[in-house]
């Protein structure tokens, strides 16, 4: 019942939105017949080649990039004993929760031709480098901004090496680099490569990062631009989300092929994480200056945003002219609206991911239903589904669809907008809410149901509290990057009372004088995210705790 | 959010109340949802002022690219739900009116003249009203022009000095409709060929195209690059909030009304025409003269109240006199000049930046020396650049724009050829014709 | 392996080791003849695996000497000590075939690729394995991955080979065999072998000589009948004692440490299985005589 009411809604929000975008991609313009003319269309100008081109180089330089400044981080914090790891692996984090575009405008301040640090080597050593020039700007941006997902599974994944794993290496003669290489990067190489595979698929499909920069030869700007300028009813949009959509599942494909077999992190018993080593005072000082340079480099938005958001003028400066509050009461004057939509509809979406993550997890590892891998294969699928495309979608489903409760068609409804958001992070809900579910020994559920307990009783009483952690783990992810997103809602915000903040910020940045009152949002938004995000994990970590009986019980299982 | 839905639910009743009611006079109660491009500095201080002559109503804006704009009218036709469009540029109207999704309107309110400019205020035909007037220039950053020793610009063709590469940014007219206005009243002004030749040399120049019309008076503001062709109040407004700018009016300029009309089938027909009462009103029009708003009102008498440096289109004949702006001509080719811009320009705008590089070498090499060869080169490659794709003929054809309007609603209405089949072609040439500029300019200069 | 290996000595000089406050090795003295088969005994954090792992170059440095063939090795890193340890949970690595993880040590020797060959499946023949060179670790038994894991370390000739708790991580029937085996490949290459163990069975039927430990401290060294009918204080009489009185008893100490996390996974070991082993009691010879 609860499976078929799920795949309901999944069919309804996800498959069927994105078939109608495929179904469209295959129809003539002209006559509406079924044709590949549009595909044909598209391979044959070399203005979609290129940008086919753009988008792949864009988005392998910046797993490239991505993966130099996440090992260092990952690596440090895991394997030393390393003050402030903890702050590290926080801040880390950070950069996932700023609306992306936001971040462009800050590092186009900082790292654009006439920003900041061009500004002072230009002075210092009369040179220019062209960080934030065409394409490099966007893969600078997307690699801060996505490095995190490298960062999260790369630890996790160092973390669960059996210690002896390393050890055995060592008491064999091998050391240094050569331990890394051939030992110790090959067993994260799973965790490295989920990281890996979501940042590649996420950079492939942005719209927003590119847009702010102006760069228009890629793959999802340019269907945005034929879409929003051409029409709605222009095929190029729809073969370019059918591109996109095709692509990010190769890739998921691709990484999930790279990785079968390949989970070593269980296949271990005893020994704990890999063992953290004492760093020698040389050494120190070294891994301290790469940290501090990661740090400084990916913080640099949020950097440049708070600069933004206190400063009187900046132009063609180094660093403001002056600093105000002024920003803020201005911020404060118009935009409680935005705060409380976006707290409302990331709450609402979160919530909605982890009771249908829950579900899911349930019912594809506790019940024999069949087909059962499909509903966990489907909402997984939302991964490849860029937000341009649901937006389109959604506009191109609901838009003829009227409910008695709902002032005007469906597609303009603000909850259309949470249903949006909550279909797009479900995958990510989903993994946490089935990790959580592994970890639940199947004999505490039939321990339960052997004194009396029914099943419902049972999953409400014994299985869902003790998958708690996993659940709100999967809410925070859901919560905090669903309140900065852009791309879908950006089609699909119909009037400005329903508008969450990073509509509102990127209305604010569309003014000479909003420019300071979007900063100042931008960092309240992070604030706010961060902040909820924190206490989350201090429920959690809480949880953990009162527990821990229940860990013991699992191990022995 | 449920008291959203209350709201929402509770302003429905009260309209529908309204309309039973039949009351001949303004409705004071409901709500007015406004489909602008304007910017929160407009707008917000507009539903202000508005809101607080009218307690009951509320106003809601639902801001849009002009573009966008123009097409979430069209998709949501069928279940309109907003009452007002409000944009500058008048061919974004002519649109909507062409496609029937406009009603006509009589406004009450007297003293607005028949022409700014050269510009008709009003359409003749009583769809869209005129409100303010707005003229195209050319803004810049003085940090920057004084840190790179650049001369301030004045006219459309300094952008064409070598000594400005690599330093302007513009907007691609498919994104902005102001600046398909300023793309359009040059290739009218200097003719299709020559208009865009010009375009062309000056795009040479760009630093960028930017995604937004905010995106250039952005960029000149923060100085990612220091000369901006814009829109007035772009630049006017930007100085205004203490950024270090400033803005001309070239001698070649048109200035055009912004407008604003009734959404055919509109909810909220009452408000909507008191709010363009409102715009009209003497009040409504001195919020124009607010420096974070800085637009040109359409009523003469409000000049009185302005700051001195305020241009005054009817008192300043220099002001956007110059160009007879055609409008039908511009509405006819709409999509087919936005098409060519970024094809031309918008998506090949390295290609075209080689070649120019190319071009402004060579010809700094040849200054002061006789080499035919080598000029002839030069001005073929100019030539090569210059090319377009299709001629004005063609761009004016009824058949041929049918190719980049794509309403399809009935399956009978016949048009050959598709869009991107039609642009891959363009592109092709275009490219080609680039390359071989640089390369016809590479070898003049290694003549030299 | 033709090449015998030159067995070594180990001493152990006053080594202390404290993790935070908590003490963990207190003034271990020990000497550990040439060629000898040595059993660490005691219950879960008595300090015996915190030793052999020391020896090993493991954990943060202790105070104190440890010698091996005479040479102090304290300061030097675990990669340095030419010591093999076979891990307790064997730790191949699943990224690699069992030929590839018997090769790494001699790879990392810089040992040219003909000899390595050879010494590969030299080894893999001397534990019967021959045939699952180019299997992956996951696709072996217990049994066999612990013979992997033998394989690996013995390749590269050690001067010691230390076993961590060899034999828990196998049922009771692969446990018996395994320890045949163990003392078959000590015996034929006369190599210096400490062993872990909490179990006094597997210590009294494997070791020549064996040193009881609780709280860090050694209570008692000697041949394992010594240590039975002389024991040096009642830990090591009760310790010892217990195994005698039957079946039940042979799960001595182990709940009351239960708190010790490194001992923690061990509780499904042997002394859940051991029952038919319990009044076995077979000699060291005996067991040899067994292979």
């Amino acid at each position: 019942m609860v499976g078929i009411a799920i795949a309901v809604i999944l069919l309804a929000f996800l498959i069927f939105p994105v078939l109608k975008v495929i179904y469209v991609a295959f129809q003539d313009p002209d006559t509406g017949a079924l044709t590949l003319v549009n595909f044909s269309d598209f391979f044959s100008a070399s203005l979609f080649r290129e940008s086919f081109y753009n988008s792949f180089y864009v988005a392998s330089v910046s797993v490239v990039l991505a993966t130099l400044f996440a090992v260092p981080l990952a690596y440090f914090t895991t394997r030393f004993n390393f003050s402030g790891s903890v702050l590290i692996q926080t801040l880390g984090i950070v950069p996932l929760i700023m609306p992306p575009f936001v971040g462009a405008v800050a590092m186009k301040l900082l790292f654009g031709t006439n920003g900041s640090v061009n500004l002072l080597l230009d002075e210092w050593f009369g040179i220019n480098i062209p960080f934030m020039e065409g394409l490099n700007g966007v893969i600078l941006v997307q690699s801060i901004h996505y490095f995190p997902f490298i960062l999260i599974n790369l630890s996790a994944a160092l973390n669960n090496i059996d210690r002896a794993m390393e050890e055995s290496a060592q008491n064999l003669g091998s050391r240094g680099m050569r331990l890394f290489r051939r030992i110790v990067f090959p067993l994260a190489m799973p965790g490295y490569l989920a990281g890996a595979a979501l940042v590649f698929i996420k950079v492939f499909d942005d719209l927003g990062t590119p847009l702010l920069l102006d760069v228009n030869k890629m793959l999802a700007p340019q269907a945005y631009l034929r879409i929003s300028s051409i029409g709605i009813s222009d095929p190029m949009g729809y073969v370019i989300s059918v591109i996109l959509i095709a692509f990010s599942l190769f890739a998921l494909w691709t990484s999930m092929l790279a990785m079968r077999g390949k989970d070593y992190s269980t296949l271990q018993k005893g020994g704990g994480g890999l063992a953290k080593r004492d760093l020698r005072p040389w050494e120190k000082v070294g891994c301290y200056a790469v940290v501090i340079f990661i740090l400084l480099l990916v913080l640099s938005p949020h950097l440049g945003l708070l600069l933004l958001s206190f400063g009187t003028i900046w132009s063609y400066s180094v660093l403001p002219d002056a600093y105000t509050l002024a920003h803020y009461t201005q911020m404060l004057a118009s935009s409680s609206q935005f705060i409380t939509n976006t707290l409302l509809y990331a709450g609402l979406a979160a919530l909605f991911d982890v009771v249908i993550g829950t579900a899911i997890a349930y019912i594809v590892w506790r019940t024999g239903l069949p087909g059962r891998k499909w509903l966990d294969y489907m909402a997984t699928g939302a991964l490849a589904v860029p937000g341009v495309v649901i937006g389109i979608g959604y506009l191109r489903t609901f838009n003829d669809v009227n409910l008695p409760f709902v002032d005007g068609p469906v597609a303009s409804w603000w909850f259309v907008i949470v249903i949006a958001l909550a279909i797009r992070r479900l995958p990510y809900a989903l993994r946490a809410c089935v990790a959580a579910i592994q970890q639940v020994s199947v004999m505490l559920e039939e321990a339960a149901e052997n004194l009396g307990a029914t099943t419902q009783r049972t999953v409400w009483r014994i299985t869902v509290p003790l998958m708690t952690g996993g659940i709100l783990a999967g809410f925070i992810t859901s919560f905090a990057t669903a309140s900065v997103e852009l791309s879908a809602t950006i089609m699909l915000v119909a009037r400005e009372s329903d508008a969450p903040l990073a509509f509102g910020i990127y209305e604010f940045m569309q003014s000479a004088s909003g420019r300071g009152a979007g900063a100042a949002l931008g960092v309240i938004a992070v604030v706010i995210v961060t902040l909820a995000t924190y206490f989350s994990h201090r429920i959690i970590e809480r949880g953990k705790q009162r527990q821990a009986p229940g860990n013991v019980v699992r191990e022995e299982a | 959010m449920i008291g959203h839905l209350k709201n929402v639910l509770g302003a429905t009743l009260v309209s529908a109340a309204a309309v039973l009611l039949a009351t001949p006079a303004i409705a004071a109660d409901g709500k007015l949802i406004v489909v602008t491009s304007y910017p929160p500095d407009t707008t917000t201080a507009f539903k202000a002022a508005f809101e607080k002559k009218y307690p009951g109503v509320k106003v809601e804006m639902l801001k849009k690219k002009t573009s966008a704009g123009i097409k979430y009218l069209q998709e949501t036709s069928g279940n309109n739900t907003s009452d007002m469009f409000w944009a500058s540029a008048p061919d974004a109207f002519e649109v909507l009116k062409g496609d029937d999704l406009l009603v006509k309107y009589k406004v009450k309110v007297t003293g607005i003249p028949e022409k700014v400019g050269s510009f008709p205020i009003n359409d003749p035909e009583g769809y869209y009203k005129g409100f303010a007037a707005s003229g195209y220039g050319i803004m810049w950053n003085t940090r920057y022009l004084k840190a790179k020793k650049l001369p301030v610009p004045k006219e459309w063709a300094d952008l064409k000095k070598p000594v400005y590469f690599g330093h302007v940014g513009m907007s691609a007219p498919s994104r902005s409709g102001t600046t398909h206005l300023t793309v359009e009243t040059v290739l009218q002004g200097e003719g299709w060929a020559k208009g865009w030749a010009e375009w062309k040399a000056i795009a040479g120049n760009f630093k960028t195209v930017t995604e937004r019309s905010f995106g250039v008076p952005d960029g000149v503001n923060s100085g990612q690059f220091g000369i901006g062709v814009v829109i007035d109040f772009f630049g006017l407004s930007s100085k205004a909030s203490g950024f270090p700018v400033d803005f001309v009016y070239p001698t070649v300029t048109t200035l055009v009304p912004a407008n604003i009309a009734i959404v055919k089938n509109a909810p909220n027909q009452h408000n909507a025409e008191a709010f363009i009462e409102f715009l009209l009103s003497k009040e409504g029009q001195e919020l124009l003269l607010n420096p974070k708003i800085r637009r040109l009102p359409v009523n003469p008498a409000t000049y009185a109240k302005a700051p001195s440096d305020f241009p005054n289109p009817f008192k300043d004949s220099s002001i956007g006199s110059r160009v007879k702006f055609n409008l039908k001509l511009s509405k006819n080719r709409y999509n087919v000049v936005n098409s060519l811009f970024d094809v031309m320009i918008t998506y090949r705008i390295d290609e075209l930046r080689a070649a120019t590089k190319a071009i402004q070498e060579a010809e700094a090499a040849m200054a002061g020396k006789s080499n035919a060869a080598a000029a002839k080169l030069i001005a073929d490659a100019r030539a090569a650049v210059n090319a377009t794709p299709i001629t004005e003929a063609e761009a004016g054809e009824e058949g041929y724009n049918k190719i980049f309007k794509k309403r399809r609603k009935k399956a009978s209405v016949k048009v050959t050829g598709r869009q991107a089949e039609v642009e891959g072609k363009w592109d092709d040439m275009v490219k080609a014709n680039y390359a071989r500029a640089k390369e016809l300019a590479e070898k003049a200069k290694s003549m030299l | 392996m033709e090449k015998a290996i030159q067995a070594a000595s180990v001493t152990i000089e006053n080594l202390s080791l404290a993790f935070g406050t908590t003490e963990v090795l207190k003034g271990v003295n020990l000497e550990v003849e040439p060629g000898e088969f040595f059993a660490f005994l005691g219950p879960s954090g008595s300090g015996k695996s915190t030793l052999l792992r020391s020896i090993a170059g493991f954990g943060p440095t202790p105070r104190g000497r440890i010698l091996i063939a005479g040479k102090d090795v304290a300061g030097l890193p675990p990669w340095s000590r030419d010591v093999g340890m076979v891990f307790q949970s064997y730790a191949l690595w699943p990224h690699m075939t069992v030929a590839q993880n018997v090769a790494f040590g001699l790879e990392e020797r810089k040992v040219a690729r003909p000899e390595i060959n050879d010494r590969v499946s030299d080894a893999l023949a001397l534990v019967g394995l021959s045939d699952f060179a180019e299997r992956r670790p996951s696709q072996l038994s217990g049994g066999q991955q612990q013979r992997v894991a033998l394989a690996r370390t013995i390749v590269v000739r050690p001067k010691v080979l230390l076993l961590d708790e060899p034999l828990s991580n196998l049922d009771a029937n692969l446990r018996t065999q395994m320890r045949r085996e163990i003392l078959a490949l000590q015996r034929k290459l006369k190599l210096t072998t400490i062993f872990v163990t909490h179990d006094q069975e597997e210590a009294n039927t494997m070791s020549q000589r064996m040193a009881v430990l609780d709280q860090g401290i050694i209570q008692q060294v000697g041949a394992p009948m010594e240590l039975y009918d002389n024991p040096a204080n009642t830990f090591v009489a009760g310790f010892l004692e217990n195994r005698k009185e039957g079946e039940g008893a042979c799960i001595p100490f182990a709940q009351g440490h239960a708190n010790f996390p490194q001992e923690r996974k061990s509780r499904r070991g042997p002394y859940r299985h051991s029952p038919p082993e319990c009044d076995a009691h077979r000699s060291w010879e005996e067991g040899i005589e067994g292979a």
